[in-house]
């Protein structure tokens, strides 16, 4: 009932905003995304957008992308396994991640795994640091991942076919259409990754056990101009992946697990003079199924179903303020093996406002309350500032209330789900400094981030139950560096980054498992007409795999080398030859589960 | 029912563990004695999905600890999840839950004579009776119907039979031939005794008792069992109330029976010197083999412990461990009967278990 009404009042507020609008054409930009939030109210925080042409070049999992191309760790266990994300020092599900600005977090597990996810399905990945739960609701604590579909209207018709095949007979390979006018736009892609993932281990006796994987992606993006002032967008996405488990030792009993992801949404764009209104209807659909073993028919299962409906009205005072109101209501129905079928539903109101002051400073203030009978919800709320101080130099702050909503394991699961829990809060401070000198661009960061109510599952008497009661107090440091430099015919470009993570345990004074104190990754690329060399450098300091901090049991430090090259011929096809960990290097990112040696991969491109 | 909690936890797909516990690093690696005739076993479990956590640690009779013995001696790691310690005769048999193995060890210097996988599926417990080791194996853990218990001929070191059982064999008697099999439930809840003849290999008889038979122990030709109940999170299925069995050893029959009160699920059960002991989160209680009401007054009370996971009564002598957080090294506590703390020492991850080596 409440959810109709809520439509209805969605309706209502729609039906207002299309009388609203007068004759006046607005310019609409060529290229939209549905992520209009990262666009309008990301830039008092750190943002760094990859291009098709790095996920190309990496591993088809996201995991891989993100691992040479940001500072968040990955906990991934072999290659394919599951893998969790340690973004600033945050645990597993405080990083959010966002499909065409909806977050596609499970709603089981509250996180994302990364290795379930084809990064070839996307135009776009960008990676944003810091608490981002006003704009994306749960998990976004210590940063957000946006993957996104571009849409284009203007005259297009472009085919591409990209295949990949490397060691472990691994092959990655998919096939996209964009067919465009200044109407209209489609865009269809498929993709298909599968491996035997047999790896040795290096300077082991052994190799790579029960790791095989394979996974499918079906994306359809449409993109409709009704007329100047109104757009039609449906992004459609269909995911289905099996997994084998590898094992520790050659004896254990193989494991695999499926899942399917299925997302649609469907957005109404409206322009009017000053008023910007946008509908957003989303279906999400996740399941998995785990096999205890592999022969056997048995496994245990939880799939939730989501309906997301959004409003957003954005009103423009005069090119320099903008309000934005978000009107958000999301119903999840779950069910599984493990967990009651349960349905819950959230409201949530927001308001956003920015304010440009003269071109050199600007600030945003951000607030949300969300309505649930789930869990007693906060007041979130964010401020930034950013400040161009010379034209070489500006500086941003950003200060947030942010959170991490209980799971439904968390609440729901058969044997010591706990329904009386709070959400996981994290208040958090970031300074951002940003020099830019001819070729060069140097940021550096200072973050503070205070998490409270943490949960965590422990024993009472035979259960297991998650309770609110860990603190964690996180500081950081981040620098970045980048140049690029065209010289008639050479190209020649550079990214550096470096992360230092102080995460703690408040009550005991340890630091978090799984969360290295430094990382550091650099790329180098350099350019001679259509032929591209480059190189990629990752190291990941040491590691505390067990609470009280033993060091017998720490991971070590380890450092990764890949080099690569392609070329372009004729404009529209490409080929392209990648080493990866050239120099043999033993690493593993969470114990016993070593990651390869060296390995290839070639790749060929054609786009007509 | 850990069969369950495994599976749990690995569908959470990474769990999150960090929290309290202070220790300092315990180094080893190997720098070990290699000499552990007389003294304490103590298994230390590991983290479930982990290569290098579970190992022995060694209490010597004039108290000296040494941690990772197996790593010590061998230089390569027991495997994942170690399960429980059988000794006989000059081995012992360690069985590693999640890596369907038992490694068969010198249980004097603790060096590996060989490692029995084949015929072994999620192993539990051993016994011996007659020169043959007896497995209990939950077999494929996605399969209520596959649970068995190995045999294992000592000298060849091979499974030679297996026999089928109820589902979720776990603790084990032997006793004049026949060997007594509390089926406390992998997947689902288990709720009786299996008697087997080990002549002929055959399930002669199950007897029934109450949810969950964790402990089971032989003194005087009675079988005593102690039950956990069944503590149900669903409201749609009923809790169980947990319960002491005595059973007659001649004719199957339960003699007598004790109920425990709604919402206690006690575990563990031993038996010494004329006097039952069993646990109920950080409590030990203790009763008169006699006695005709269950004990209102533990004997000990660990307050800071959540629940005691390995327990021993021995010569006068109460061990108990806590695994604390599961994710970093557990504590043993060693008190005197009548219930005066005699030492405490930090051992390996999740210590579950005690075996007198003497």
């Amino acid at each position: 009932m409440r959810f109709i009404t809520l439509l209805l009042g969605v309706f209502l507020l729609l039906g207002q905003s299309v009388l609203a609008q007068d004759n006046l054409v607005v310019e609409i930009q060529e290229v939209v995304i549905s992520d209009n939030l990262l666009k309008d109210y990301s830039q008092t925080q750190k943002t760094e957008k990859l291009t098709d042409s790095i996920i190309k070049r990496s591993s088809s999992f996201l995991t891989s992308v993100l691992n040479y191309n940001s500072l968040i760790y990955f906990k991934e266990n072999g290659v394919g396994g599951a893998s969790s994300a340690s973004f600033r020092g945050t645990t597993a599900s405080q990083t959010a991640v966002i499909w065409n600005g909806i977050n596609i977090n499970s709603q089981t597990s509250g996180q994302t795994d990364f290795n379930a996810i084809n990064s070839l399905s996307f135009d776009n990945i960008t990676v944003k640091s810091g608490g981002g739960s006003v704009l994306y609701g749960s998990s976004a604590i210590g940063g957000s991942i946006h993957l996104n579909n571009d849409l284009y209207f203007y005259d297009q018709f472009e085919n591409e076919l990209f295949l990949k095949y490397g060691s472990f007979n691994t092959f990655d390979g998919r096939f996209q259409t964009k067919i465009a006018s200044d109407k209209y736009n489609l865009q269809l892609g498929f993709t298909r990754s599968f491996s035997d993932n047999d790896y040795d281990w290096v300077g082991k006796d052994r190799k790579n056990l029960n790791g095989q994987f394979e996974n499918s992606t079906f994306n359809a993006n449409f993109g409709y101009k009704i007329n100047a002032s109104n757009t039609l967008k449906f992004y459609s996405q269909y995911f289905s992946g099996e997994r084998h488990f590898s094992l520790i030792f050659p004896t254990e009993t193989p494991t695999k697990y499926q899942n399917t992801d299925i997302r649609n949404l469907l957005e109404w764009a409206s322009i009017s003079d000053r008023f910007t209104s946008r509908v957003k209807l989303a279906h999400l659909f996740e399941q998995y199924q785990y096999f205890p073993h592999i022969n056997n028919r048995f496994f245990t299962f939880g799939e939730v179903e989501s309906l997301i409906a959004k409003y957003d009205l954005a009103y423009e005072f005069s090119d320099k303020l903008k309000l934005n109101t978000i009107i958000d209501f999301t119903q999840n129905k779950g069910k599984g093996s493990d967990i009651r079928s349960e349905k819950r539903q959230i409201g949530s109101g927001s308001l956003m406002f920015k304010h440009l002051i003269s071109g050199k400073f600007l600030y945003e203030i951000t607030l949300r309350k969300e309505i649930t009978d789930n869990y007693e919800s906060p007041l979130l709320y964010s401020l930034g500032i950013k400040y161009n101080v010379t034209d070489f130099y500006s500086a941003k702050f950003n200060a947030s209330k942010n959170f991490r909503i209980p799971t439904f394991n968390d609440l729901y699961w058969v044997t010591g789900g706990n329904s009386d829990l709070k959400p996981e809060t994290s208040y958090q401070a970031e300074i951002t400094n940003e020099f830019r000198i001819k070729n060069f661009k140097i940021s550096l960061t200072g973050f503070y981030n205070r998490l409270e109510d943490m949960l965590r599952w422990i024993p009472s008497g035979s259960l297991w139950n998650p309770t609110n009661t860990d603190e964690v107090e996180i500081f950081g440091f981040e620098a970045g560096l980048s140049y690029s430099k065209n010289i008639g015919k050479h190209t020649v470009e550079l990214n550096g980054n470096y992360g230092h993570t102080s995460s703690k345990d408040k009550k005991t004074d340890k630091y978090l498992v799984y969360v290295p104190v430094h990382k550091a990754n650099t790329s180098v690329l350099y350019g001679y007409q259509n032929l591209n060399l480059y190189g990629e450098f990752l190291y990941v300091g040491e590691i505390f795999t067990r609470s009280d901090n033993n060091s017998k049991y720490n991971i070590d430090a380890y450092q990764v080398y890949n080099l690569g090259a392609d070329y372009t011929f004729k404009k529209h096809y490409t080929i392209g030859v990648k080493v990866q960990n050239m120099l043999n290097t033993y690493y593993e990112s969470v114990e016993s589960r070593p990651l390869p040696g060296r390995n290839f991969m070639m790749y060929l491109n054609f786009r007509i | 029912m850990k069969t369950i909690k495994k599976l749990a936890l690995l569908t959470f797909g990474i769990t999150l563990f960090f929290t309290s516990c202070s220790s300092d690093d315990s180094s080893s690696g190997g720098n070990v004695s290699g000499e552990y005739s007389s003294g304490i076993l103590i298994l230390n479990e590991g983290k479930f999905m982990s290569a290098n956590t579970a190992d022995v640690s060694f209490l010597s009779v004039n108290g000296t600890l040494e941690n990772d013995i197996f790593y010590g001696v061998n230089n390569s790691h027991l495997g994942d999840t170690a399960q429980s310690i059988g000794i006989e005769s000059d081995r012992a048999y360690i069985v590693i839950n999640n890596s369907n193995a038992i490694k068969v060890v010198n249980r004097h210097s603790f060096e590996l004579v060989t490692t029995i996988t084949t015929d072994i599926q999620s192993p539990r417990y051993i016994v011996f009776e007659n020169g043959k080791g007896y497995v209990s194996n939950l077999g494929n853990p996605a399969d209520t119907t596959d649970d068995y218990i190995a045999v294992i001929d000592l000298n060849s070191n091979q499974v030679t039979a297996t026999i089928p059982v109820a589902e979720g064999p776990e603790k084990m008697v032997s006793k004049s031939g026949k060997l007594y099999v509390a089926h406390k439930g992998g997947w689902g809840v288990g709720n009786s005794v299996s008697v087997i003849n080990l002549s002929s290999n055959t399930v002669t008889a199950a007897i029934p008792v109450s949810d969950v038979p964790d402990g089971i122990e032989e003194e005087n030709g009675y079988l005593y069992v102690l039950c956990s109940g069944f503590s149900s999170w669903n409201p749609d299925v009923p809790s169980s109330q947990g319960g002491l069995y005595k059973i007659d050893m001649n004719n199957n029959e339960i003699v007598s029976s004790l109920s425990f009160s709604e919402g206690v699920y006690p575990s563990h059960l031993k038996i010494e010197n004329n006097k039952i002991y069993y646990t109920i989160g950080g409590n030990v209680y203790a009763m008169d083999l006699s006695a005709t009401s269950l004990p209102i007054d533990a004997v000990v009370s660990l307050s800071e412990v959540y629940s005691i996971y390995g327990f021993e009564v021995e010569d006068g002598k109460i061990y108990m461990s806590d695994p604390k957080d599961y994710n970093s090294n557990g504590e043993i506590f060693i008190y005197s009967a009548d219930g005066t703390a005699i030492n405490s020492y930090e051992v390996g991850i999740v210590p579950n278990g005690f075996y007198f080596n003497d």
